[in-house]
């Protein structure tokens, strides 16, 4: 059987589609699933899945914050679906406002609890949105979305105006699974401490990345390399 | 009760920052430090719940939140700036939703404003700051210091239908009742009303007046272009192409064409100049709105794939006191509308095409603001439904303000000086979430078959789109079922109300159900308001009293409460009279102007590096690079390109059906300076520009539609006659192409006037898009240069006359006669190359245009991260004069530029009109020889020569 992936929707997220695509194309059998309508109003249940995949997008406007309201939500109306899926060990992906709506939630960096977010995405130092292609490495980590990936690297877009990574002082940093593979800005685009993209919980199972794979993922794509990280997380949950 | 609390940043403030860096560069030399705070004004709430919303309003880590301003105000002035009140925050909803979600239930209203503390400056240097850079007299207010609101929610009023008495009135009455209300209408128009009434026997109520102002209005009626007869003669042009993709044009809110596999393209571009002038930020996000919704309202639904923005704009660097009186500062909307685009295209998720700036003086009274749309929707879904009697109507998106009241009369009228204190009412705020709920859902209505029509709701609100899709059957409303963002408003400001981001749907009654249940799951609000009816009728009433549900109604309800509007379509379609237009002809100077030659190398060196720093010319990635073009995850080739990701690609392309090669290809041209000479000879060269553009890339010139937008000054005989020429050469060409244009806009506000009687007029101005097809993607020709060694060719068409040239702008000239590529050479052209491209024989192509070919030699060069060796000398003997200028400047609109491995040298040198230049070098500077003359031009000088203009006033 083909892995469920559910991809969450709230009004105003705007690459479910296209991470839906990514999710087929590396064999798993996508499920858009409203926030609103299908899991506040409890016709269905987080657990009814394998992955978890929180996507890109502006939700709720990004208003107050990225990715905040969508976290409220989780943490204030569904705390008992997300302690469900954590049980079970069902792996997340958050794609930029996806990873925005996770560190949000607390659920990464991870190691606190859930409601209390010990991190934060914050605006660009440029102050600016920033649409550009960039290149990532793939760190040494204990993440199951890139095992068999390290030492790559992986041109991608990024597409975000609040996306500079600000972790406790005493994060390990063994989970950081992804850096902008030069410092410098543009090719940092966000001014992220130590070039750092994305994180893993401890864990490894839930991923916050601020770059877009699913727009990686065709030939005639600038890069095709997005692809590899729904294949492997496709594969991590096929077993 | 209104509660406050106060946001700061706990450490750094990267918008703080930004700005202070900003102000420094503009000379405020004490400024030491700029304090941000957010205020959130929270009304029907007690402190204890107020204290509860902390992981609502406040990120600990980063943020802190106070019940009192944490300023110390002996440190520097403090200014408040927020929103009117007539203007809604757009937090405002997720505000009492987040708040909802923390179990506080009693929250009915909450605002945020943002306090500015300038530590190093004295009050009048900090008020200067935020009255230039920070406040918005439009739509925004100075919040004084103690300032207490009794309450947050807008207050409005409403009242009885007025009946407005005409029977009687002399010209000067008329005239002073057109004033008094800003109807706009002249006088043969304010007789023709008073005729209208004479013959219904009764008064015209509020509304009715209303309403024929806003139809009749140029921006709605196009009565301008109707006079000349314009639209016509384009429409007939269409027709005679019979272009086999048209699926529709001119007709629908977008033309279509068709695509691949059962699938269709729409295009549609709109301005929203008059606005965007004012209030550029509120302005250009309505622009976005509105064109999207074009797309959105296309057919029974069309999914928007790509966005553009094109400005044109008066010098940004003007100093501050040359501004005329009424005018915002060139720069001021430059910033505001760059934000504007950014905050309103990102969230929507749609990818930026084309992001283009350009400057002329003509513009500093009243801006471009030009946005285009394309989408994509099944072919069997393109054709509009016929709404049937018995359908049901729905509005759905946003709610009603009185926003925009007369936004369509003022858009036709000059704006004036007063225009920024008249009309405040006509700019509003974008509330691009409000779209996007709509954006998803519109495919699933249409997929379901839902939609027997839909429209969006644009100038003149509810009444233009209800008169649009009833006019066939007739149609009843009641303005009580329409939900209103204030207290109370009149019924007459409901009906033309030009709230954004709605849209009207006609659903069939057994359909109804199960659209309201999507509309509901997408979260899109929506309000069942009326019924299509059989009498051909337009019929609206205010009645709060009806509860009927709208299917339990009779086809044809009756008029209960009080009767706003009952007319016959006829009258509102057919009453307006025509104004009668006077044409005075142009000669066009024969005699070529030509500045002093280029004779040396250094000489060629400081022409090149000016016109490289040219702002219409430079690097505009700073602003490009703001707006996503990678969403939807089917770009191709987006605006930037080539090895250091800034090279302007110049067109667009996309694969839009997932998984499947086949390609959308769009470009655009646009120029301010070539109309000032010679209006007919921009339109023949914005269409060759931008067809070229995908002809290079091996779009088949017969895959190619066009889409027109007109700007020109206010009417007068001379106008007139530029304007008929540019129409008239459009349609001579689209016919000698079998290129059709399938949709477009004309604006005919483009005149400035202050109370000190200066006057600037926008100079004639076109711009084409052409929208493509093509069957595989990957074989599309790129810009950038590809491999050492590889020669170089000039293909098509050479010119060496200079007028309207970035060039002679450089040198502060505008010359007198435009480049004229022989149209049949051009379409002999476009039927050899494509299977000349197809075999891989060009590897690379640029067509020439603004800025000539030294600038397409410089972005090739660029982008492959190599450079050029070119021997002028041949492309200078081909051209009449023999002058070097003329090789490197001329904008040979309809030549190329292209490069072609050596193994193809034979076959293109006798097949293709070209002229060799040289050849492609692993070095990354240009060579470029002429006589005895060597001209080396360092990559890395001119990278930073040419990446600075824009930079710097655009950040």
């Amino acid at each position: 059987m083909k892995p469920r992936v559910f991809i969450l929707y709230a009004p105003g997220n705007n690459c479910h589609h296209e991470t839906a695509q990514a999710f087929q194309m590396a064999g798993a059998e996508p499920e858009i699933v409203h926030l609103t309508a299908d899991l506040i109003g409890r016709k269905k249940r987080l657990i009814d899945c394998d992955i978890v995949a929180i996507p890109g997008g502006f939700s709720f406007g990004d208003h107050l914050a990225a990715g905040r309201l969508f976290a409220l939500d989780l943490v204030f109306r569904l705390k008992d679906m997300l302690m469900e899926v954590r049980e079970k060990h069902i792996p997340m992906i958050g794609i930029c406002n996806g990873f925005q709506v996770l560190v949000n939630t607390g659920l990464l960096p991870g190691t606190g609890n859930i409601g209390e977010p010990a991190s934060i995405l914050d605006r660009n130092s440029s102050a600016l949105f920033e649409s550009r292609w960039i290149t990532l490495s793939v760190e040494e980590a204990p993440c199951l979305w890139t095992q068999g990936l390290n030492g790559e690297q992986l041109r991608m877009p990024v597409a975000h105006g609040e996306g500079r990574l600000r972790l406790p002082r005493d994060f390990n940093e063994n989970l950081c699974v992804f850096r902008y593979d030069q410092d410098n800005y543009p090719d940092n685009p966000n001014g992220s401490a130590m070039s750092r993209a994305g994180i893993c919980d401890p864990a490894g199972r839930i991923l916050g990345l601020m770059p877009h794979p699913e727009r990686a993922i065709y030939p005639w794509n600038e890069s095709e390399d997005g692809l590899k990280l729904f294949r492997q997380g496709v594969r991590a949950v096929a077993g | 009760m209104i509660l406050h609390r106060y946001l700061r940043r706990k450490n750094d403030d990267p918008e703080a920052h930004v700005l202070q860096e900003r102000l420094l560069k503009e000379g405020y030399s004490t400024l030491k430090n700029i304090l941000i705070e957010r205020v959130f004004r929270l009304e029907n709430i007690n402190e204890n719940d107020a204290d509860k919303l902390g992981p609502l309003l406040c990120n600990p880590v980063a943020e802190q939140l106070t019940n009192r301003s944490s300023f110390n105000e002996t440190e520097g002035p403090v200014f408040e700036v927020g929103y009117q009140r007539a203007v809604t925050d757009p937090e405002l909803p997720s505000i009492l939703r987040g708040a909802v979600s923390l179990g506080i239930h009693s929250l009915s209203w909450a605002r945020i404003s943002h306090r500015y503390q300038f530590i190093g400056l004295d009050e009048p240097s900090a008020k200067e700051i935020v009255m230039h850079y920070l406040y918005n007299p439009q739509v925004q207010v100075l919040i004084q210091p103690g300032e207490i609101w009794d309450t947050l929610r807008p207050r409005g009023e409403t009242g009885p239908v007025e009946h407005i008495p005409l029977q009687g009135l002399d010209e000067k009455a008329l005239a002073e009742l057109s004033h008094e209300r800003r109807l706009f209408l002249d006088s043969s128009q304010m007789k023709s009303l008073q005729q209208i009434a004479g013959r219904l026997g009764r008064d015209l109520t509020d509304a009715e007046i209303e309403m024929f102002a806003q139809t009749w209005s140029d921006h709605c009626f196009h009565t301008t272009w109707k006079s000349l007869g314009l639209l016509k003669i384009l429409q007939e042009a269409t027709i005679a192409v019979n272009h086999p993709l048209v699926l529709s044009m001119f007709e629908d809110n977008a033309g279509v064409m068709d695509f691949y596999d059962g699938w269709a393209l729409t295009i549609k571009g709109e301005t929203h100049n008059s606005p965007s002038a004012v209030s550029p930020y509120g302005g250009i996000m309505t622009k976005h709105g509105g064109v999207i919704r074009d797309t959105l309202g296309c057919g029974q639904g069309a999914w928007p794939i790509g966005g553009s923005t094109i400005m044109g704009l008066g010098d940004p660097c003007m100093p501050w006191k040359d501004v005329p009186a009424g005018a915002l500062h060139p720069r001021t909307i430059l910033l505001d509308a760059i934000r504007g685009t950014a905050d309103y295209c990102n969230p929507m998720g749609i990818p930026m095409m084309f992001p283009v700036y350009r400057f002329h003086p003509g513009y500093t009274g009243k801006c471009l603001a030009l946005g285009h749309s394309i989408g994509l929707l099944p072919s069997e879904k393109a054709p509009k439904g016929r709404p049937e009697p018995g359908d049901i109507a729905i509005l759905i998106g946003g709610n009603t303000g009185r926003d925009g009241l007369h936004g369509a009369t003022v858009s036709s009228a000059s704006m004036t000086s007063e225009t920024a204190t008249v009309d405040a009412a006509h700019v509003q705020i974008g509330h691009p979430i409000q779209e996007r709920k709509f954006m998803e859902a519109i495919p699933v209505l249409r997929d379901r078959n839902c939609l027997r029509a839909i429209t969006d709701l644009g100038a003149a609100g509810l009444s233009s789109a209800a008169g649009e899709m009833g006019a066939e059957t007739g149609i009843w409303i009641n303005l009580a079922k329409i939900p209103l963002k204030t207290e109370g408003m009149h019924p007459w400001e409901i009906w033309i109300s030009e709230s954004q981001e709605r849209m009207l749907l006609c659903v069939p009654p057994e359909k109804t159900c199960a659209a309201l249940n999507i509309l509901e799951r997408y979260e899109v609000p929506a309000a069942e308001i009326g019924k299509f009816t059989d009498e051909k009728r337009c019929r609206v009433v205010f009645d709060p009293a009806q509860d009927q549900a709208m299917l339990a109604l009779p086809v044809n309800p009756p008029m209960t409460g009080e009767i706003v509007v009952d007319l016959d379509f006829a009258d509102l379609r057919k009453g307006c009279p025509l104004p009668e237009i006077g044409i005075r002809e142009k000669t066009i100077e024969e005699d070529e102007f030509r500045p002093d030659n280029i004779r040396t190398a250094e000489e060629a060196e400081l022409a090149v590096e000016k016109l490289l720093s040219h702002l219409n010319c430079c690097d505009q990635s700073a602003a490009g690079f703001q707006f996503d073009n990678t969403i939807q995850g089917n770009t191709v080739i987006g605006p930037y390109g080539g090895v250091t990701k800034r090279m302007p690609n110049d067109l667009w392309i996309a694969a839009p059906l997932r998984g499947k090669p086949y390609g959308v290809t769009a470009s655009v041209a646009f120029n301010p300076f070539y109309g000032e000479i010679d209006p007919a000879g921009l339109s023949k060269l914005m269409i060759i520009e931008a067809v070229s553009k995908l002809v290079g890339t091996g779009t088949r010139y017969q895959d190619i539609v066009l889409c027109d937008n007109f700007y020109t000054p206010r009417v007068t005989p001379d106008v007139a006659f530029s304007l008929s020429r540019m129409v008239e050469t459009c349609c001579n060409l689209s016919r000698k192409f079998g290129t059709p244009f399938i949709s477009g806009k004309d604006s005919s506000s483009g005149t400035f006037v202050n109370d000190k009687n200066q006057r600037i007029d926008v100079p004639p101005t076109l711009c084409v898009m052409a929208l493509g097809r093509m069957p595989d993607v990957r074989k599309a020709v790129t810009k950038q240069l590809k491999t050492p060694g590889n020669l170089l060719y000039v293909l098509g068409p050479v010119s060496d006359r200079l007028g309207g040239s970035v060039y002679l702008d450089t040198l502060g000239h505008r010359g007198n006669l435009l480049p004229d590529p022989d149209e049949n050479t051009l379409l002999a052209l476009w039927k050899q190359l494509p299977p000349v491209q197809q075999k891989g024989a060009i590897v690379s192509v640029s067509p020439i245009g603004e800025g000539g070919l030294v600038r397409r030699l410089f972005e090739m060069a660029m982008g492959g991260g190599l450079g050029c060796s070119v021997d002028l000398q041949p492309l200078i003997n081909s051209m009449t004069s023999g002058r070097p200028d003329a090789a490197l400047f001329a904008e040979a609109v309809g030549a190329f530029v292209i490069e072609v491995p050596h193994a193809y040298r034979k076959e293109i040198e006798s097949s293709l009109p070209v002229v060799p230049l040289g050849e492609v070098t692993a070095g990354d500077g240009l060579q470029i020889t002429w006589e005895t003359e060597t001209l080396n031009l360092n990559m890395d000088r001119l990278i930073r020569i040419w990446e600075r203009p824009f930079r710097e006033v655009a950040q």
